[in-house]
């Protein structure tokens, strides 16, 4: 008796769609990140109870646990600092700078930082971290 | 004609497969690389220290001296006290700057060089929310 052969079904999964959701997906990213560029920066921000939920930064100043000055993951000297920011907030007045610090640094090396930006004519938010 | 239409049916199907890999692969990189998270912090009105405080000529502009284990409250001549943290937040708040005009509502910080960036955030955070547009002192 001869036996018949089963017919191997032929499967063909319908991909179209799901590189149009990976597409779209793409665009949402694209259109809603934000890229971090100090992820490679090394600081514990302070501690305070009374802050608020920012806007996400346009620029962005760091000074890490050694005293290093990060301006938008370029490092920088305090001293060139005002000079980097006032052509940023001549073409946007409302530019908030955020500022961020290694908690335990002394006076002489988050003061040079602050007052840099503050000359330069931008909005400060100094970041931390909520405190209950 | 039966074979033909059957030539004609036999459509052509692109191979997708490496078509969404990179799509997944853009869509890996995009979660790695952006940040959604909102930062917390506090808007400060700071003006630039390149100007004298004209505000300091004021007798009664509000000065917190921050040392590293101490602040110190003044306004004014001789009228120097210490206080705790809660005590300077309660204090800035009575003054409620919100209803004041903005040449009324420096407050002059002054901070010791041992003092740490986390206690001088403190003070000025404070300011802050209670109104205040902080005046850095500088040597």
């Amino acid at each position: 008796m001869a036996i018949r052969r089963r017919k191997k079904p032929n499967l063909v999964l319908p991909l179209s769609s799901m590189g149009d959701i990976a597409f779209l997906l793409i665009i949402f990213f694209m259109l809603a990140s934000n890229f971090m560029k100090t992820g490679n920066v090394d600081l514990q921000r302070p501690g305070a109870p009374t802050l608020e939920q920012q806007e996400p930064a346009k620029c962005s100043v760091m000074v890490d646990r050694d005293g290093v000055v990060w301006c938008d993951g370029a490092q920088v000297s305090a001293a060139e600092l005002a000079s980097i920011i006032k052509p940023l907030v001549e073409r946007d007045r409302e530019l908030a700078v955020h500022v961020s610090v290694h908690k335990d640094l002394k006076r002489d090396e988050f003061m040079p930082v602050v007052e840099a930006v503050s000359e330069s004519g931008a909005k400060i938010v100094l970041t931390g971290e909520p405190e209950d | 004609m039966k074979s033909k239409k059957r030539a004609s049916e036999g459509g052509i199907s692109p191979d997708l497969t490496s078509f969404s890999d990179i799509a997944n692969l853009l869509i890996i990189f995009f979660i790695l690389t952006t940040s959604l998270v909102r930062p917390f912090g506090r808007r400060m009105d700071m003006p630039a220290s390149a100007k004298p405080p004209e505000t300091r000529q004021q007798d009664n502009t509000p000065t917190v001296r921050v040392t590293a284990d101490r602040l110190m409250l003044s306004e004014g001549e001789g009228n120097e006290r210490e206080v705790t943290m809660n005590e300077l937040r309660a204090d800035l708040w009575r003054r409620n700057f919100p209803s004041r005009k903005e040449t009324e509502r420096a407050v002059v910080v002054e901070t010791a060089p041992e003092v740490t960036y986390e206690r001088y955030y403190n003070v000025v955070t404070a300011i802050a929310a209670a109104g205040g547009v902080v005046a850095l002192m500088t040597e």
